[in-house]
């Protein structure tokens, strides 16, 4: 058994010391969307976006109070292995690998669309040929560094990307308030932007249906939207499977716990600064606004965005001036200035732009992008492994013989490697949601799927087999359902489940109304163009309770605990508990 | 190669107490304040609103004291066992 733990390519990280396991689990979880995400949440939605933050750095404590203690000491090699070492028999196994082969799918999804974004503005290439050069990047440092020590390259990835993003809030703060710690040093930020937030009402330069008040809460999410989003995204992070397949499954356990406190400390440094900088650049971009800049004179970065699709000023990309001008001029309540409702920012492009939003120069901009590159390229590799693994190819389970690897079992890996991010690419390009949201999704797959099955498998010895099956596949059915119902059919998942949306009168009449039009409208482009309006009004009431597809994981969640629980109680004992009594 | 006696079985981990403690306070700290911004945002801490800075800032130290302490006590109740 301990020669076992001690072999393998699981075994290579853990002999590292606990902090710089610390800085590559942080480097695992803060991966490339995430990085390039939250400051942008919480630049749009203000208090709202800090769901995000808060969620994330909540999943460390939960990985350190309920994972690392106790996972090392189960003998599983990746977290499917787990399923079947605890659970025994085959059905729980092969639930886990179909919830860590979607959820992950879904990950590298989001990875591929970062990592396209820093390739766009980084190389100045079209979004859609970015997304592919950096799909075949991302498998390519996939294959050439598979048999790397992964925690130190990590740990030096992980120490690259804190630098680069505290980088330009330090030195906002210095340059700002003389005070170089962003974490304190925004308050004055915050109050300076709520001054500006009044004086655009003031101005007529902000319609008050558009502008959301940084400091006010739940204008974006509604408290019960905040609490499902800070749930997915903590108890994600807390059964990632990449993560505690690379970090828990071997070596001492108090390595383990301390690693997870490490973590914990890195996530925070990098999660406590991105209200700093997203203040920033909400000030400076209020700032702009508040001078009445005229539309003739807008910064350079608005026109880099834009070109790419990802910046719109009166309804158009704003490719460049002439593009501008033309668009404000064709809208009924014309102005010269440019106004607040009048801006479109794309939320993948906030932070990325941040350096330059800001004012600051090219080198921070520079590694901000590089950091934020070779994040999506490395970090990629998690999800891809993850996959791999899930399909028992690569790492084996403590549970199986190791024979010597025939050729095309080494091929295999790559093959199955090779297919995911294939798919991942075709799926980007297709641009399901902004790379933030994808992500978010991700985690609330796996929190839906796998926490409450895993966590009654490491704490309660009455969790059986059936127990498990029950609860990873509840869960999962539930997040996937309310995920992909709500978004691709939005039309019937409204008509079946109409009696939970939380639409009003007015918008079920509408439904009622773009319905009757859609069936009467002649086959032809009429036809669709009904169909979309209806499709489109139809994801706006398609829910459960007013519960949006980012928080899933507060309806999918209680179905999955419930299912572990109730089932395991009413099936017969685990055979390891029959004879340990 | 250290000792793995205390393990019989591979799928039965030795466990300690669940952590209850530590967990509720991470629910007040994850779920419970952040619906209480507004009431909390009438205080005004180092020059911000409380209920903003605890969502933005102070949650997240408070989770980290959390993982301090409970690695401490882990430390403590599983002695020399696995050094």
């Amino acid at each position: 058994m301990a020669l076992e733990q001690n072999s393998g390519l699981a075994a290579v990280g853990s002999e590292a010391p606990a902090v710089l396991r610390g800085l590559a689990i942080a480097a695992d979880s803060v991966s490339a969307p995430f990085f390039l995400g939250l400051a942008s949440a919480v630049f749009l939605w203000g208090y709202d976006g800090l769901a995000f933050v808060l969620g994330l750095g909540a999943g460390y404590l939960l990985l350190q109070l309920l994972i690392a203690p106790v996972l090392p000491q189960a003998g599983a090699r990746s977290l499917t292995d787990y399923f079947a070492v605890r659970f025994g028999g085959k059905v729980p196994r092969v639930l886990a690998a179909v919830v860590v082969i979607v959820s992950m799918g879904v990950l590298l999804i989001a990875e591929v669309q970062a990592a396209g974004l820093v390739a766009a503005r980084l190389l100045g290439l079209e979004l859609a040929s970015a997304i592919a050069v950096a799909a075949a990047a991302l498998l390519l440092c996939f294959v050439l560094r598979r048999r790397t020590p992964a925690p130190w390259l990590r740990g030096a990835l992980y120490a690259l990307m804190l630098l680069a993003f505290l980088a330009p809030a330090v030195a906002l703060s210095f340059e700002y308030y003389g005070l170089p710690v962003p974490q304190m040093a925004y308050a004055n930020a915050l109050w300076q932007v709520q001054g500006l937030e009044e004086t655009l009402l003031e101005r007529d330069l902000a319609d008050p249906a558009v502008l959301k008040p940084m400091l006010i809460s739940f204008l974006s999410l509604s408290p019960l939207n905040f609490l499902g989003i800070v749930l997915g995204l903590a108890l994600g992070t807390a059964s990632l499977p990449n993560l505690l397949s690379r970090h828990f499954m071997t070596g001492r356990v108090r390595a383990a716990r301390w690693s997870a406190v490490w973590a914990l400390l890195f996530a925070v440094l990098f999660l406590s600064a991105v209200p700093a900088l997203a203040a920033y650049a909400k000030l400076a971009l209020l700032t702009l606004i508040a001078e009445g800049i005229e539309l003739a004179n807008l910064p350079a970065w608005i026109f880099t965005y834009g070109k790419l699709g990802l910046v719109e000023i009166c309804g158009q990309a704003a490719s460049d001036a002439a593009a501008v001008k033309n668009a404000c001029a064709a809208l009924p309540d014309a102005s010269s200035a440019l106004r607040l409702q009048d801006l479109r920012l794309d939320p993948d492009m906030i932070t990325l732009a941040m350096p330059e939003i800001t004012g600051l120069g090219p080198i921070l901009l520079g590694s901000l992008g590089a950091a934020a590159l070779a994040a999506a390229l490395v970090t990629a590799d998690g999800p891809l492994l993850a996959i791999i693994a899930a399909f028992g190819l690569g790492a084996r389970g403590a549970s199986e013989p190791s024979p010597a690897p025939s050729a095309a079992a080494r091929l295999a890996p790559y093959l199955v490697a090779a297919a995911a991010v294939l798919a991942a690419t075709l799926a980007a390009a297709a641009r399901p949601g902004g790379f933030l949201v994808v992500a978010t999704w991700a985690l609330t797959l796996v929190a839906s799927g796998l926490f409450p099955a895993l966590v009654a498998g490491l704490w309660w010895r009455r969790a059986n087999a059936y127990g498990a099956a029950a609860g990873v596949f509840a869960g999962f059915a539930v997040a996937l359902l309310y995920l992909v119902g709500t978004r691709y059919f939005a039309v019937g998942f409204f008509e079946t489940f109409e009696a939970l949306s939380s639409a009003g009168p007015t918008a079920r009449e509408t439904f009622g109304e773009l319905k009757q039009a859609w069936l009467a409208a002649a086959p032809g482009p009429g036809k669709e163009a009904a169909w979309m309006a209806l499709d489109a009004h139809a994801q706006a009431i398609a829910n459960w309770w007013g519960v949006k597809r980012l928080a899933a994981a507060v309806l999918a969640l209680p179905v999955g605990i419930v299912a572990v629980v109730a089932v395991s109680l009413v099936t017969p004992r685990p055979a390891s508990q029959e004879a340990a009594s | 190669m250290h000792a793995t006696s205390n393990q019989q079985n591979c799928a039965e981990p030795r466990r300690g107490r669940f952590p209850i403690a530590a967990l509720l306070a991470w629910a007040v700290l994850a779920l419970a304040v952040p619906r209480l911004v507004q009431q909390l945002n009438v205080f005004v801490v180092l020059g911000f609103p409380l209920g903003f800075l605890m969502a933005a800032q102070g949650s997240l130290f408070g989770f980290l004291i959390i993982a301090v302490l409970s690695a401490r006590r882990q430390d403590r109740i599983a002695g020399t066992g696995d050094k």
